[in-house]
C-alpha cells in the first residue's frame, strides 16, 4: 500500500504545520466555519462524524483506543471523552503528538504506522481519518 | 500499514475511519487530474484495500457530501476572514492553504474526489469446542 506520509516533502509538510501554535484566526476560522473550536483537523473530520465513529468502534470503558495518525489527537480525543476509553495516539511529527499530549491523550507513540511497537492483539480498537489515502 | 493495523487490533476488534478515494474506473488523465488536486495517493477502492490486509468489511458509507460541505464551509470562513488569517500565519501559508482547499474542493466537484467512512473488523477468535 502507497502512503502519502511516505513522501519526505510531506513529512515535511505535516511537521512544520504541527510545529506551529494554532493561530487565533485559524480558530474563528473553525468557529465561523461550524460553531465550535474543537481543534478539528483540515477541515475533513466534523463533530458528527467524529460521533459517529464511536457508534461504530464497539469499544467502552477502559479499553483501549489506538488513533493512528492522530495529528494533534483529533478525532481519537472526542470519542475517549464520549466513551471512556484509554486513547493511544501515533503519528510521525513528534510535532504532533506534543500537541495531542497536551490536549489529553494519555498515551503517544511516535513512529512509522507499518511498525508499530505495540504487542499483537494489545489494542481493542482503531481509528484513522484520511491517513490511508 | 493496514495490515500492522491487524497484527495490533485484538480479534474481532473494529477498525473505522474515513479515507479518501477515487471512484472505480478513472482513466489515466482523470487519475492524473484526481492526484493533482487532492491526496498525492489515493486508492479507488478502500474497502478492497482493507480486505486484502485481513479485515472483514462490515459497513461502508460514502460522505462525500458532507466532505463537499465542510470544505465550502471552511473556504467560506477563510475568505471571510482572509485579513485576520494572513496576519496570525503569512501570506505564503494563507496561499498555501486557500490553494490546497480549493484544489480539494475542485476534485470533489468534478466527481474525481470522493470520501467514505469504512468500518472493518479482524476475524473473530474461534470458539472453543
Amino acid at each position: 500500500m502507497t502512503d502519502a506520509r511516505d513522501a519526505p516533502d510531506d513529512l515535511a509538510f505535516f511537521r512544520e504545520r504541527y510545529g506551529k501554535t494554532r493561530s487565533r484566526a485559524a480558530r474563528r476560522v473553525e468557529l465561523d466555519a461550524f460553531g465550535h473550536d474543537v481543534g478539528v483537523n483540515g477541515y475533513n473530520t466534523t463533530v458528527v462524524q467524529a460521533t459517529d465513529l464511536c457508534r461504530q468502534l464497539e469499544i467502552g470503558p477502559g479499553q483501549r483506543l489506538l488513533d493512528l495518525g492522530a495529528g494533534r489527537g483529533w478525532p481519537g480525543l472526542h470519542i475517549a471523552a464520549e466513551l471512556g476509553c484509554r486513547l493511544l495516539c501515533t503519528d510521525l511529527p513528534s510535532e504532533a503528538l506534543a500537541a495531542a499530549k497536551d490536549r489529553g491523550a494519555e498515551w503517544v507513540l511516535g513512529g512509522d504506522g507499518r511498525a508499530l511497537p505495540l504487542r499483537t492483539g494489545s489494542c481493542d480498537a482503531i481509528v484513522h481519518a484520511d491517513v490511508f489515502c | 500499514m493496514l495490515r500492522e493495523c491487524g497484527r495490533v487490533l485484538k480479534p474481532g476488534g473494529r477498525l473505522a475511519g474515513y479515507i479518501i478515494h477515487t471512484p472505480k474506473g478513472l482513466s489515466a488523465a482523470e487519475a492524473r487530474r484526481a492526484a493533482e488536486l487532492g491526496p498525492p495517493y489515493v486508492t479507488a477502492s478502500p474497502e478492497t484495500l482493507t480486505r486484502r490486509a485481513g479485515f472483514t468489511v462490515v459497513g461502508r458509507e460514502d460522505v462525500t457530501p458532507q466532505f463537499r460541505d465542510c470544505c465550502e464551509a471552511l473556504l467560506r470562513a477563510r475568505t471571510r476572514l482572509e485579513s485576520a488569517l494572513r496576519a496570525d500565519e503569512g501570506d505564503e501559508v494563507f496561499e498555501e492553504e486557500h490553494t490546497r482547499k480549493t484544489a480539494m474542493l475542485t476534485g470533489i466537484h468534478e466527481r474525481l474526489l470522493l470520501r467514505s467512512l469504512v468500518v472493518a473488523a479482524t476475524p473473530a477468535p474461534s470458539s472453543p469446542r
